[in-house]
């Protein structure tokens, strides 16, 4: 028969993803309930401190706090660049592609590495970066200022993911149809009036994805920062998921950390939801 | 008209610009890697005074970072087998077949896709050593699988979408049963499209950093990596090794970008945008 039951097919990946999410996050609820310490004190039943610690912990609210501003300083520096050089290179053409192609290097290497990379260029003692802002009379440490450090990874967060921008939007405007362009030039439409009325509303799909994408992935920020400079100084870089291990692993403190943990968890599966939406709007 | 060339040439700047941002970073850490220890310490300059081959030579053959490779190969070849045919069949039901409540589990896939490992890390932590998965392969290879399989489920639903159904139409008709229609069929079509999905999973794999560097402890397991983040948090700083490694870890997915290119986009966005 050619009808197979969808459920079978459904059912491996179910499994294994399952398997893989379903304890994990179960337990980790029960943890939440829970004064647990890997120090090997007595595990004791707390029922909803945890939750209320989070509540008046002011330090996890730094930390969503910047990684809204990370978030939104990101975007704002990525969009604007990425669809101006989207828009220079998105024609396909042999020279466009090597450019294209040159420009994602650093969009798939593993984040720990643009981490160290960015390392070698802003340690004070080694680093290239802090010896021209010598020239320039400025005195540049990302080990000591904590504004610096925080700009430094979102620079270094610009230099890794710019180019996803770039690569989308010029998906998205390859894709958009010639007929409004070549009748804006009959019409003798200036090169503004056309980006502001026919590219602009025709990637503004594009834009709202990247923006929502961009943001999800800048909120959970971790490898790269956890290895140019941790929490940072006076715990500027003191994004979710460093607290997050942070409390794990210096603290110990498995209860609370899997609050934490839970708290993100749904947090980031809400704008996740919110990003869906807005695609399947766009569908139907 | 003046002013379109004024426009073109910022654009050809900021191209330009872009360019030397880009490169500048990953040109530093290169001629980083063949500067020696004193070099590198001594001040700053454009071009290794002598090229010092020892900062690659010693971690691999004289440490133990041949094992670290060797990991990370394993780990993520082995993912590409144990997510590829689970998610096939998944993304199939997902395309072609309707089932109860198929929406909420497409994105209760997704969720897990991006949820932050950071989330999952504690319950890991005591689920593995009591199940006896710390520090092994496997345990590394399941983990990695949370993210990857949803992620394969997706890519391939949109390739699979984009296949009009009167091939699988006509190969029921001519009496193929499902699994002859696709191994016949579909398998053959979407050939470049596992590839693709293939080389993600790897690259995504070989990329894994949180769990990679604290479920596993020793060189039998720990992958590529997990020992760079150890090295880089020793207080015994090798700058040029450090460089070395960091170059090591990065070139499998340099060379694998002039392939995935073109489907960067699609891939990232969920296939929100082709």
């Amino acid at each position: 028969m050619r009808s197979i039951n969808p459920w079978l097919l459904f059912l491996p990946a179910f499994i294994i993803v399952g398997f893989n999410s379903f304890f994990p996050t179960l337990y980790g609820a029960y943890l939440t309930s829970q004064r647990f310490y890997m120090t090997g004190q007595e595990v004791q039943f707390i029922g909803y401190s945890n939750y209320m610690a989070l509540v008046f912990d002011s330090t996890v609210w730094g930390a969503l706090l910047k990684g809204a501003a990370f978030a939104a300083a990101c975007v704002a520096i990525e969009l604007p660049i990425g669809l101006a050089i989207a828009l220079m290179i998105y024609k396909e053409s042999r020279v466009n592609r090597i450019l294209r192609t040159f420009f994602s290097s650093p969009l798939l290497i593993p984040p720990l590495t643009v981490g160290a990379t960015w390392l070698l260029l802003t340690r004070a003692d080694i680093g290239p970066l802090p010896l021209l802002f010598r020239l320039l009379g400025v005195n540049y440490d990302i080990g000591s200022d904590p504004l610096q450090a925080f700009f430094t990874v979102v620079i270094m967060d610009v230099w890794h993911w710019t180019s996803f921008v770039i690569l989308v939007f010029v998906a998205a405007r390859a894709a958009l149809p010639p007929e409004p362009y070549e009748s804006a030039m009959v019409d003798g439409a200036s090169s503004w009036h056309i980006f502001r009325y026919i590219t602009l509303p025709g990637m503004k799909y594009a834009m709202l994805i990247v923006l929502l994408i961009r943001m999800i992935d800048s909120l959970k920020i971790f490898d790269e920062v956890w290895s140019l400079i941790g929490e940072g100084p006076y715990k500027a870089t003191n994004f979710m998921s460093i607290y997050i291990v942070k409390t794990t692993l210096s603290q110990l403190n498995m209860g609370y950390g899997a609050t934490l943990s839970l708290f993100f968890l749904y947090l980031i599966i809400i704008l996740t939801f919110i990003t869906l939406k807005v695609m399947a709007g766009r569908r139907t | 008209m003046d002013k379109d060339k004024v426009y073109r040439a910022i654009g050809i700047l900021m191209v330009a610009a872009f360019l030397v941002f880009t490169a500048f970073p990953l040109y530093w850490l290169l001629i980083t890697s063949f500067k020696e220890r004193l070099e590198v310490i001594g001040g700053i300059s454009f071009w290794p005074g002598k090229f010092f081959w020892r900062n690659y030579y010693r971690p691999l053959f004289e440490d133990v970072y041949a094992s670290y490779i060797r990991n990370s190969f394993i780990i993520s070849s082995v993912e590409i087998i144990i997510c590829l045919p689970p998610a096939l069949l998944a993304a199939y039901a997902f395309s072609r077949l309707k089932f109860k409540a198929d929406n909420h589990f497409l994105f209760w896939f997704l969720t897990n896709r991006m949820a932050p490992p950071a989330a999952f890390l504690i319950p890991y932590y005591a689920l593995y050593t009591f199940l006896k998965l710390f520090d092994t392969l496997q345990g590394l290879i399941i983990i990695n699988s949370i993210g990857n399989l949803p992620f394969v489920i997706w890519l391939l639903k949109g390739f699979i979408d984009g296949i009009p159904k009167d091939i699988e139409e006509a190969a029921f008709i001519d009496g193929y049963n499902f699994w002859q229609m696709l191994r016949g069929i579909l398998l053959p079509i979407l050939k470049p499209a596992l590839a693709v999905a293939g080389l993600f999973v790897f690259i995504f794999t070989w990329n894994e950093m949180l769990f990679a560097s604290l479920l596993t402890t020793s060189p039998k397991a720990m992958p590529l990596t997990g020992g760079l983040l150890h090295y880089m948090s020793q207080l015994w700083m090798n700058w040029g090794e450090i460089a070395a490694l960091t170059l090591i870890t990065m070139a499998p997915i340099l060379v694998g970008i002039f392939y995935l290119q073109r489907y960067i986009a699609r891939a990232l966005t969920f296939g929100a945008v082709r």
